[in-house]
């Protein structure tokens, strides 16, 4: 089962919401959990999860770089690059490596074969164990714009993981917004748990996130942070869209102070205990309505 | 073996060699093409100028299609610089505020100073 925990607007509480409900799954001593920090570009799971980390391996995308002397100027390569990174001048191939999206066009074009790709590094994963709880998180790299190969780089390796512990549960903490990077975080999930706020900002952002779920055929159902504060325009659209509510959390100064000190908040709150164990609840109805059996691979 | 219009000004603007220099070789409005007399004059719009990434590229591409020879700008970026490297472009510097014109001016009497990265 993959739990994925998106929002549309930022600082709503995923991640709150996500490493908690996969520290309290993991103190069950007959689950096997994995959590995943498919946040690339401001990962900070770990910083709650405090994982002993025992491998930094490197994230890369296949980046074609020019063979000398083989390329007969026939320009196929620039006329098949989709976002002109590509310039050949006389027989001689210039690439704009931030240009690149390392889609492969222009070695597949290439019949000189004077284009190979070769790994370019763009961040790296952090693979560990919080206890029994295990870890994958994906980091972007300061000043690199490629966010969607390193989600889909950190989702594999979270996959691959779950798989070779055979684990029941992967939970993925997602990045906010609705962009490629996000769709990539939560493609193949059995279940997205959209995190809100009851804001006009909450809620706007909230319609793109079920909007984005819906048109990649994804389960969705919703949670409230600071349910007490704002407007009940959230909650009716939720009822309106028919998207299950599985919890409401109230604003608490405690669960602030706990996030701050950079504890997992269900360690400290019951209310967090609780939602999450309404999300965990809901997760397993899901998994046994499923014909499917368990399992963290959804097909595509 | 020089062709008519071999030298490129980038401009912000206007119609011939009034035209105010734009320092900005990639994010230029469009590109003054012009022989070493100032009596050829082409302008040709920077096509690539509002582009997210990669203004640089295009503007090489540009020059390219164009067979141009020197390129006077404020500065050339590094992805610029080794374009107009690989397409043989020598490439001057001249100080903002002046007219097209003023920079011909200047290149002609060997007045601007060489970019060599």
């Amino acid at each position: 089962m993959r739990i994925a925990f998106a929002s549309g607007k930022g600082g709503t509480g995923k991640t709150l919401l996500s490493t908690s409900l996969a520290w309290s799954l993991a103190r069950d001593p007959d689950r096997v959990v994995v959590y995943a920090d498919a946040d690339v570009e401001e990962p900070n799971g770990h910083l709650f999860l405090a994982p002993k980390v025992t491998s930094r391996p490197p994230i890369t995308v296949p980046l074609p770089t020019p063979v000398p002397d083989r390329c007969t100027g026939a320009k196929r390569c620039e006329a098949a690059c989709a976002f002109h990174a590509i310039l050949v001048v006389g027989t001689q191939v210039l690439v704009d490596q931030d240009l690149c999206h390392a889609c492969g066009a222009c070695t597949l074009v290439c019949t000189d074969k004077a284009l190979v790709e070769v790994p370019f590094a763009i961040g790296a994963l952090r693979v560990g164990a919080t206890g029994r709880l295990a870890f994958v998180g994906g980091e972007l790299d300061v000043g690199q714009a490629r966010a969607t190969p390193a989600v889909d780089a950190t989702v594999a390796a979270a996959v691959a993981h779950a798989d070779a512990l055979a684990a029941d549960t992967l939970v993925v903490d997602c990045p906010p917004g609705t962009s490629c990077a996000t769709m990539a975080s939560v493609r193949g999930a059995d279940l997205v748990v959209l995190v809100t706020e009851p804001t006009p900002f909450g809620l706007h952002d909230l319609r793109l996130a079920i909007a984005m779920c819906r048109a990649m055929g994804l389960p969705v159902a919703a949670v409230i942070n600071r349910a007490d504060l704002g407007d009940g325009a959230v909650r009716e659209a939720l009822t309106a869209e028919g998207v299950p509510l599985l919890a409401e959390l109230a604003f608490d100064r405690a669960i602030a102070t706990a996030y701050a000190e950079g504890a997992v908040a269900a360690e400290r709150s019951p209310a967090v205990r609780a939602a999450v164990a309404a999300i965990a609840a809901y997760a397993a109805a899901l998994d046994r309505a499923s014909s499917l059996p368990p399992s963290v691979q959804r097909s595509a | 073996m020089t062709t008519t219009r071999d030298i490129c000004i980038c401009v912000s603007g206007g119609e011939g060699l009034d035209a105010p220099f734009d320092p900005r070789f990639g994010r230029a409005a469009a590109f003054l093409l012009t022989d070493i007399d100032g009596t050829s004059v082409e302008l040709v719009p920077n096509t690539g100028a509002e582009a997210a990434h990669g203004a640089g590229l295009q503007a090489v591409k540009l020059m390219d299609a164009h067979h141009v020879r020197h390129v006077v700008a404020g500065h050339f970026g590094g992805k610029a610089d080794a374009g107009l490297r690989a397409i043989g472009a020598g490439m001057w510097l001249a100080p903002e505020g002046l007219s097209a014109a003023a920079v011909l001016e200047r290149f002609r009497d060997h007045k601007l100073a060489r970019h060599d990265g």
